[in-house]
């Protein structure tokens, strides 16, 4: 997605509280922590009022009258308010962090178990990138804004209202004007705010493109080399760092302009409050503990109103993370088990294992037509039917439909029209879990998990003992290469299995089927970048692995394709052919065609191994 | 160590001496100020509303004679007090004005440093040589030129000015209260070596913690990042379950983690509150014991010494957090210097720029990676300037080595290797890299659009010479299918092209540069047998006077070559044309065998 059009979406946000009630709904198991730290902030908020009736006690009471009476009574007030400010700190801090940890937590987890359920349909528009910045950092923003704001508006909301309050019982002239400025600042607050946040949201722009030229420019570092291309490339990243500096001294000068502004305002009423309450001090109107009360309130009461200003720029810039957080929340299956397939067989997360029938393997297409974007048909009227344990290849060019043909059967995607049947049932009346757990599924591109070779393997059955999975890699050829590893199958693959060559990871991965026990075998070019050699052994194996169990073949690699019981030609998608190896070849039409020219440059590979 | 450390983060405060002398003595003042605003209210108290004698510095008892002197003061108090309050307003706006200016040259200071920097980095990173690149673990270097880069670039915009106004707030805070009352001064400040110690060890502590919790963020990052990209493999065995649980633990464990951490941070929050609250009641009550029993402090100094104690807790606190932000970014420091002192490649500006239209000519060439290791082995090979030859040879044979080796992205551990008669090693290497055109099996893409990446050696857009060598590389039809054409952006942020995409897209940008040399590094492999035919026709088409080599292990490729040559351990082991080394029966032989009988075999 074009990074441009993604920030200017998120430009012109406006705060919908709807989201964030949202949001908070997830808080229902920690709404204690937003008790607490509404109302530590609020304690705090009159604390601070307190302490300077405090200090005006200590100026009027004992300095001003110079006597010492009482004055083991104000230690023992000044102290104690000081730790209660200190014990009201610990439990609004702690409240708000495990507010936000908690938030955090359950709001990932909820999002982990939505993704868990999307259809590939879902997965085709999105990126991973995408969705992981969902989870991750869309996440964090949003919880953070939210988790920390209660401390601050019960504090602020209390500050001013027990300020406002003491302030007019003790003389409502001088508060007036206090009050007066009040609204002054909250307009030039928020004035200040929008700008500050806007610089922010173009600061964060640029760095986001300073991190991706710097990526791009160490991950192309040697092409850069060959092309020549050092003195553009310095040129295009300078003139970004320039923008940048530029940007972030406009964010800084605003930022200082309005601190300054603000302190203007607040002084202006405070010198007025001066004057008007020295008058009164010499009229003996007013004690010099008062004034000097009035003068620091003056002084404070611009952070509550900056922070509301703050609070209120938070929501408005985190307002897209968590209307993306709350998108994949609310992001909708294309597939979904009916009520009753459910109340039967159970959900992804809680099967009912003991409802489930078998799986012959005998499956059926009925007038299948499918598309993935409308419009484009890729099967129309598509109709198939497999004995359960027939062995079929699929054939044709890329984007012919035949890697559709296996996404039906596996129920990755349904069909528009037409029906797909398993074991003569149709597909959708039995749940999703129940087919696909007994799938075996081999692709093309081998995706491993972190973690040892033995877990990779065991992820196609959980509780296939250490026996179970050397027999599976003794059975693909794979058994010998992981033995000349030091730390044998206990091995770490690394992240994504990025330790191991591609070759190794497909054997894995065959292993790792295998080891399901499936009833469906679905091979996706599953041995492309194997060596000859355990191709060799892989395919001896095939013989009794495949034998009794319906499997769909896409191979490149035609002479993986040449043992299957139907062959099995996809063009445009439409079966344009079908039959046994040799029956294709006798009728020399596009198999025959096929079959030649790949398995030319097939050999092409294997016979460069031999110089 | 640490000392080079800290001697290279002064280095990069160079040339910014001025802004920041300047920037210090605003900082200065401006807290001078701050501090000036409270001693306004105090004689407003003590000798305006009162008649006790002005006791201030010097230049504000100037501004006290200014306005009629001490005396005046009591005289019409209403003009007083607006005097007192003319003069807090016109402090503030004084404090507000230089706190505006000290930002503008702290911000032109240190945005441009960390410009320079940023500049200094990448810049050098591209200068480093080939080498250097191939065997850098490129995680590690983009970690240091991004996140400890932005550690730098936190601490040169906001920890080092808060370390350098902290220790400033103390000079002039103490001063200024000193002048006041001395005692009192120590008092208001005697807790504040407890309060930075405490907090400072706490930040060293938790920094362990803080890699923890970094490394179980990471850990569940990794999860959902495995599951996402993982989703066909999950649902094909129907592990949704699983992986939920597995997620479930790891974010459980970080949660754990964070509210361990958080909680700690609550600890050491409000521990310093009772510190600091302390430090205030003392200020309060020394201060009512200094003003009743000796009577040497007046009610005015006493309410500006409450307001001084308040300035100085936030700092304090913070100036633990700052001293260990210290610490890391130190580390960040080292970690870049190592880059940056990572020996750039000597670019040879000064060699000679002959044309390269001429024989290229391999004698006694031997080469390897690394030490003791022999890739080429006294090669010797003959290429004709014009002609197109091509290379076969297997895995590990050294054909890419030639390649590189001719573009000097190595160097050849003896022997030579010249053009037109030439020695490479006297020529410039921008100008051999720009003439020579490699295209590479895995291509890397820029994350621009097509037509950036086609045109990626023209400083304007020029594209009638794009669509050019797009027709010539057959992807012209592809690109024209996309829905953006040739403004489809590609690599990391955009679409995905496949190999042969790809590599029909390197082949294009090659050949805007018109090189004189064309090196096809297997570059059609991904490419259908029929289009690499048509790429190769159109390029001969194309190709005057530009020679070709052409490495591959398709026979088909290699075939109309005007000369082969095979590579076996290091050494040319046949050379001729297509005929002649059928009729040599070596190798090549050999080879086309076992590629055509196979097909025949069909």
């Amino acid at each position: 997605m074009n990074s441009a059009i993604k920030e200017k979406e998120y430009q012109n946000q406006k705060i919908n509280w709807g989201t964030w009630r949202r949001i908070l709904g997830f808080a229902s198991m920690s709404k204690k922590y937003i008790w607490i730290a509404a109302l530590a902030g609020a304690l705090t908020g009159i604390l601070d009022f307190c302490s300077q009736l405090v200090s005006s006690w200590a100026i009027d009471d004992f300095i001003g009258a110079m006597s010492m009476n009482g004055i083991s009574l104000y230690i023992f007030v000044a102290v104690g308010l000081q730790l209660v400010y200190a014990a009201l700190t610990l439990a609004f801090s702690r409240a708000c962090g495990t507010l936000e940890a908690n938030l955090n937590a359950d709001i990932r987890n909820a999002e982990f178990r939505k993704l868990q359920t999307l259809s590939f349909s879902y997965f085709d528009k999105t990126s991973v990138g995408y969705l992981l910045a969902r989870v991750t950092t869309d996440v964090s923003r949003t919880v953070e804004t939210i988790s920390w704001c209660f401390i601050d508006l019960g504090w602020g909301i209390m500050a001013i209202i027990a300020g406002l309050v003491g302030m007019f019982i003790i003389n409502w002239r001088l508060a007036l004007i206090l009050l007066a400025a009040m609204p002054i600042l909250a307009v030039v607050s928020v004035f200040f705010q929008k700008r500050i946040l806007r610089h922010q949201r173009e600061t964060r722009r640029l760095n986001s493109m300073i991190t991706s030229a710097i990526n791009e420019g160490i991950m192309g570092a040697r092409t850069t080399k060959t092309l020549v291309r050092e003195e553009l490339n310095n040129r295009e990243f300078f003139s970004t760092t320039a923008a940048m500096r530029g940007a972030s001294m406009r964010a800084a000068m605003i930022s200082a302009l309005y601190m300054p502004v603000a302190s203007m305002i607040i002084s202006i009423a405070v010198g007025a409050v001066l004057v008007k309450g020295g008058v009164d001090v010499t009229n003996m109107v007013i004690s010099i503990g008062t004034l000097n009360l009035f003068i620091n309130m003056g002084n404070m009461m611009f952070e509550p109103i900056r922070n509301f200003a703050r609070i209120f720029a938070d929501f408005q810039s985190s307002q897209a993370a968590a209307e993306r957080v709350i998108d994949v929340l609310n992001a909708e299956s294309d597939i979904v088990d009916s009520d009753e397939v459910v109340a039967k067989y159970g959900d992804l997360f809680d099967p009912k294992r003991e409802n489930w029938e078998d799986v012959k393997g005998e499956v059926e297409f009925r007038n299948v037509s499918f598309s993935y974007i409308e419009g484009e048909p890729v099967l129309k009227n598509f109709n198939l039917k497999v004995r359960a344990g027939e062995n079929i290849a699929l054939v044709g060019e890329t984007g012919s439909g035949k890697s559709t043909i296996v996404n039906l059967v596996c129920r990755f995607y349904e069909p528009q029209e037409g029906e797909i049947l398993i074991d003569g049932v149709n597909i959708r009346e039995r749940s999703q879990l129940w087919l696909q757990s007994r799938l075996g599924y081999v692709l093309q591109q081998p995706h491993l998990f972190s973690g040892t070779i033995r877990d990779n393997i065991r992820y196609g059955r959980l509780d296939a003992s250490d026996e179970d999975i050397e027999n599976a890699a003794k059975m693909v050829g794979a058994d010998e290469f992981i033995r000349t590893l030091e730390k044998g199958y206990d091995t770490e693959v690394g992240e994504g299995g990025g330790l191991l060559s591609t070759g190794q990871k497909q054997l894995i991965s065959f292993a790792r089927a295998i080891v399901a026990d499936p009833k469906i075998f679905v091979l996706d070019e599953a041995t492309s970048s194997v060596d000859t050699e355990s191709e060799v052994k892989i395919q001896k194996a095939s013989e009794t692995l495949l034998r009794n169990r319906t499997s769909f073949i896409i191979a490149h690699r035609l002479s993986t394709v040449r043992d299957a019981d139907r062959i099995l030609v996809i063009d445009n998608g439409e079966m344009i052919e079908q039959g046994s190896h040799k029956e294709l070849m006798a009728k020399k039409g596009y198999y025959y065609e096929l079959y030649t020219n790949q398995f030319r440059s097939e050999k092409v590979a294997e016979s460069v191994k031999e110089l | 160590m640490n000392n080079q450390r800290l001697r290279a983060l002064l280095g990069y405060l160079k040339g910014f001496k001025w802004l920041l002398a300047v920037g210090l003595v605003f900082m200065a003042v401006e807290i001078y100020l701050s501090f000036v605003s409270p001693l306004v209210m105090s004689v407003t108290i003590d000798s305006v509303l009162d008649s006790k004698p002005v006791d201030v510095p010097g230049y504000f008892r100037w501004f006290i004679d200014m306005i009629g002197g001490e005396s005046a003061l009591r005289v019409d108090a209403l003009r007083s007090l607006l005097i007192m309050a003319a003069a807090m307003i016109g402090f503030r706006l004084a404090s507000g004005l230089l706190t505006f200016l000290r930002t503008y040259v702290n911000s032109k200071a240190s945005e441009g440093m960390i410009k320079r920097l940023r500049d200094r980095v990448y810049s050098h990173v591209q200068s480093l040589p080939f080498r250097y690149h191939a065997t850098v673990q490129t995680g590690d270097l983009i970690q240091r030129a991004t996140n400890d880069m932005e550690t730098l670039r936190r601490f040169i915009s906001g920890t080092l000015l808060e370390f350098v106004r902290t220790i400033c707030l103390f000079v002039v805070g103490l001063i200024v209260m000193a002048n006041l009352h001395l005692r009192l001064a120590l008092i208001t400040l005697s807790l504040a070596p407890f309060i930075v110690i405490t907090s400072m060890i706490f930040f060293k502590r938790i920094q362990n913690l803080f890699i923890e919790l970094e490394n179980q963020e990471s850990d569940m990052y990794t999860i959902a990042q495995e599951n996402l990209t993982g989703t066909r493999v999950v649902r094909a065995f129907g592990r949704e379950r699983f992986e939920l649980d597995k997620y479930l633990k790891s974010n459980e464990e970080l949660r754990r983690r964070t509210v361990k951490l958080n909680n700690m941070f609550a600890n050491l929050w409000s521990g310093l509150d009772v510190v600091s609250g302390i430090q205030i009641a003392l200020v309060g009550i020394f201060g009512i014991i200094f003003a009743v029993k000796d009577q040497s402090l007046s009610v005015g100094e006493y309410t500006a010494f409450m307001s001084y104690v308040y300035i100085f807790i936030w700092p304090l606190r913070n100036f633990g957090r700052v001293l260990s932000d210290l610490g890391r970014s130190l580390i960040s420091v080292g970690r870049i210097e190592e880059v940056l002192n990572a020996k750039p490649e000597d670019e040879n500006e000064n060699g000679s720029t002959p044309p390269l239209g001429g024989d290229i000519d391999f004698r006694d060439v031997t080469f390897g990676y690394e030490k003791g290791q022999k890739v080429l082995d006294g090669l010797n090979m003959h290429i004709e300037g014009g002609s197109t030859v091509a290379i076969l040879g297997g895995t590990g044979s050294g054909k890419s080595t030639l390649a590189q080796l001719l573009q000097r992205l190595y160097d050849v551990n003896s022997g030579h290797i010249t053009i037109g008669g030439e020695d490479i090693n006297k020529m410039s290497k921008h100008y051999l890299r720009d003439h020579i055109g490699i295209v590479l099996q895995e291509p890397f893409l820029y994350s621009k659009t097509i037509m950036q990446n086609i045109g990626i050696k023209l400083e304007t857009p020029e594209p009638e010479r794009v669509y050019e060598a797009a027709k010539v590389a057959a992807i012209h039809d592809d690109i024209e299918s996309f829905e953006q054409g040739y403004d489809t952006v590609v690599g990391e942020r955009g679409v995905t092209l496949s190999g042969g995409q790809k590599q029909r897209v390197a082949i294009a940008r090659s050949l805007i540069g018109d090189s004189n040399i064309l090196i096809f590094d297997d570059s059609l492999s991904a490419v259908d047998s029929k289009t690499d035919a048509q790429i190769r026709a159109a390029l001969k088409e194309r190709r005057k006077g530009t020679t070709t080599i052409i490495i591959s292990h398709r026979i088909t490729t290699l075939m109309e070559a005007d000369k082969i040559f095979v590579l076996k351990d290091g050494r040319i082991a046949e050379e001729g044309t297509h005929d002649e080394l059928l009729k040599l029966g070596g190798i090549y032989r050999r080879t086309y065998d076992i590629q055509s009988m196979q097909a025949e075999e069909v």
